[in-house]
């Protein structure tokens, strides 16, 4: 028998390379799979983690929503007069609604405005999704969440907000239901509130000025029954427009209840014949091309025919007047003779200079464009130089007047603060002296003439008053006026240009039944500066005074 | 024969194998580095969301509140209030005095 050991045959060493390979295959998958296993429990333990001990789990990890940014607006002195406040929308999944009506009971509770039944019919109904109400402050919609009713959720969504409301509102404006611009300074400016991390926009508005103007303009309203008014104050060295107020006025915020005369701004989208107002400006043309001096005596006293027509005047004077008197008596035949001087084309030339023959260049969309007569021959030049025939703007207007006050030099308005990256556009339409002759002249007008009950003492109001029939089919209506003053202040260095228009005032017993400017529109002018006054840099009169020379001994006279 | 397989010596089996082990050494380091550092990120991500949740719920806070200070400082509640309790009224021209108005003292007269 062979008895070589077991090992040696060549079959049995073969035998133990296979079992040695075995053995090394079971270790590698024992540990793969120990490796596996671990890996497992390492995604098995973050699982539980994340699902059953996280802190957080409960709370919200995102914003509802993505917001949409829109930069609150501020008036001059940082007053807040429009920002954004995140508001909610209520919705509901009505199949998930046990009660419809309990819920809707339970919603009209919390929020008055909403119909029960129109809700009830809503979460009863078999749609997946509906729309309950928008709007929701923070504060109802935890009430809401805490009425713990299944199937209702919120989306919270950005909305305008204007809390001074209704200050202001023709100019700031409103967003749409979607926060895009729809009017004013919101619409103008949509881009620039709406771009990203964009700051404040800063109006050039003063807001206790706007408010005391508003409050002075809705006495007046009420008080002489007219059917609205309008005013603008501007910064005449600027161009800033400081109010700019139209009554009846309207809130921002629930824009869609009001009316659309509410909604309408008189101030820059009247187009009236403003009248007398123009006579300042008539004057400075006939100044400035040396058609008259103010030394000139007009005979006024007589009829005054231009073509086949009389022109008329209301305070009909029974001697010549000098220039001067012209405008403070408020002459129609005086102004009727200069125009005649002035002519036409020269007319036009002053008035296109002034701005007043095209929409005003400002950067609001609500500008109307002036109405112009179709044929301007030389009854239109004549009835134009004393405010009839051209209608045009009240701001269109008190920038002209502004022109007139700033030495000659016309200056582009703007709602926006001026700062010395935003340089005015300026262009001179009159001498330094037609200016300085002006302003003298309509503090004359102010002192003695048509517009005394518009001084205020301190401020050296300068001004004229302005009374206009409204055009009816064939002529003019005599009982329906607009009334307007123009004023400026202070006499020593003009710096604010105001108007005032009222549209259809009525006459008083206390103004012997007159309903002219002079018994409606100049009070409300000095009622409004009397108020303003005080808050204005600038607005007090510094009256001249006569200060000796010690040396000379010479007395001159200067402003101090 | 040119089909016979080469035979590995036992040192180089035996680097072979260490290099292997090594690399899945690494793989799996690798691996789990990556798990925690996704981990981690995650983390950090759901962290910065729920920060900026509480960020933007804090400037709706502060908006309204500065909205409703704007409400408070509302020109004619102001008014109104300072008529109402403090018997106040707008004010008027003869209310402010300049400096002009005020009589300088003659030489000699205590001031």
């Amino acid at each position: 028998m062979n008895a070589r050991p077991f090992t040696d045959t060549p079959s049995l060493a073969l035998a133990d390379i296979n079992h040695r390979a075995v053995s090394e295959g079971r270790i590698r998958i024992r540990i793969s799979l120990i490796l596996f296993l671990g890996m497992i429990s390492l995604v098995l333990v973050r699982l539980a983690e994340v699902s059953l001990l996280s802190p957080d789990a409960h709370l919200r990890t995102a914003p509802e929503e993505i917001t949409q940014q829109r930069a609150d607006i501020t008036d001059r002195n940082g007053m807040l007069l429009a920002t954004t406040l995140s508001s909610y929308s209520l919705y509901a999944e009505p199949t998930r609604i046990w009660n419809p009506r309990e819920t809707a009971q339970a919603l009209a509770s919390i929020r008055p405005g909403l119909d029960p039944e129109r809700v009830a019919e809503q979460l009863a109904s078999d749609r997946a999704f509906v729309w309950v109400d928008r709007g929701l402050s923070p504060k109802e919609k935890q009430e809401v969440f805490e009425l713990g009713y299944p199937g209702l959720g919120f989306r919270r969504e950005p909305r305008r907000v204007y809390p001074n409301a209704p200050l202001a509102a023709h100019l700031i404006g409103w967003t749409d239901i979607d926060m895009a611009g729809a009017a004013g300074v919101e619409r103008a400016f949509d881009e620039r509130l709406t771009a990203e991390s964009a700051p404040d926009l800063t109006l050039a508005l003063d807001g206790r000025v706007q408010f005391a103007i508003t409050e002075e303009l809705q006495r007046s309203v009420e008080h002489f029954s007219a059917l609205s008014a309008a005013a603008v104050l501007m910064d005449v060295t600027t161009g800033e427009i400081i109010a700019m107020v139209s009554v009846p006025d309207f809130n921002a915020n629930d824009y869609g209840a009001a009316e659309p005369e509410q909604r309408f701004n008189h101030a820059a989208m009247s187009t009236y014949d403003l009248g007398s107002v123009f006579k300042p400006l008539t004057v400075a043309m006939a100044l400035e091309d040396e058609l008259t001096t103010r030394e000139e005596m007009f005979d006024v006293h007589k009829p005054y025919r231009v073509l086949n027509k009389f022109i008329r005047d209301d305070h009909p004077s029974s001697v010549p007047l000098s220039l001067d008197y012209v405008l403070a008596e408020s002459s129609n035949r005086g102004t009727a003779m200069l125009a005649q001087r002035i002519g036409k084309d020269r007319q036009q030339h002053y008035l296109r200079g002034l701005g007043l023959l095209d929409r005003v260049p400002y950067e609001l969309a609500e500008s109307a464009r002036p109405q112009i007569q179709d044929f301007w021959g030389e009854m239109a030049t004549v009835t134009v130089s004393y405010g009839h025939g051209l209608s045009v703007t009240p701001l269109a207007l008190t920038t002209a007047v502004a022109a007139l006050l700033n030495d000659g030099v016309y200056i582009e308005p703007t709602v926006l603060t001026r700062d010395v990256t935003r340089p005015p556009k300026t262009r001179r339409v009159f001498s330094s002296k037609v200016s300085q002759d002006l302003i003298d002249m309509m503090r004359l007008t102010v002192v003695e003439g048509t517009g005394k009950k518009a001084n205020v003492p301190g401020f050296g109001v300068m001004g004229k008053t302005g009374t206009a029939e409204k055009p009816m089919q064939g002529g003019y209506d005599t009982d329906r006026l607009v009334t307007s003053f123009v004023a400026g202040f202070p006499h020593s260095s003009p710096r604010y240009a105001l108007l005032v228009t009222l549209d259809e005032p009525k006459g008083l017993p206390e103004t012997y039944g007159y309903a002219t400017a002079g018994w409606n529109a100049a009070p409300t002018a000095g009622a409004v500066i009397e108020r303003i006054g005080p808050m204005l840099p600038g607005a007090r009169n510094k009256p001249k005074q006569v200060v000796t020379n010690s040396v000379s001994g010479l007395s001159t006279e200067a402003l101090r | 024969m040119s089909g016979a397989s080469y035979v590995y010596t036992p040192v180089e089996r035996a680097s072979r194998r260490l290099g292997l082990f090594l690399l899945i050494v690494l793989g799996l380091t690798l691996t789990m580095m990556l798990f925690f550092v996704k981990t981690q990120a995650q983390d950090a991500r759901s962290e910065v969301k729920r920060l900026e949740a509480l960020i933007e719920d804090h400037e709706d806070a502060i908006n309204v509140l500065i909205a409703e200070r704007a409400v408070l400082e509302n020109p004619d509640r102001l008014r109104r209030l300072s008529e109402e309790k403090l018997a106040l009224r707008p004010l008027a021209t003869g209310d402010v005095a300049t400096l002009e108005d005020v009589v300088a003292p003659s030489d000699g007269e205590a001031p």
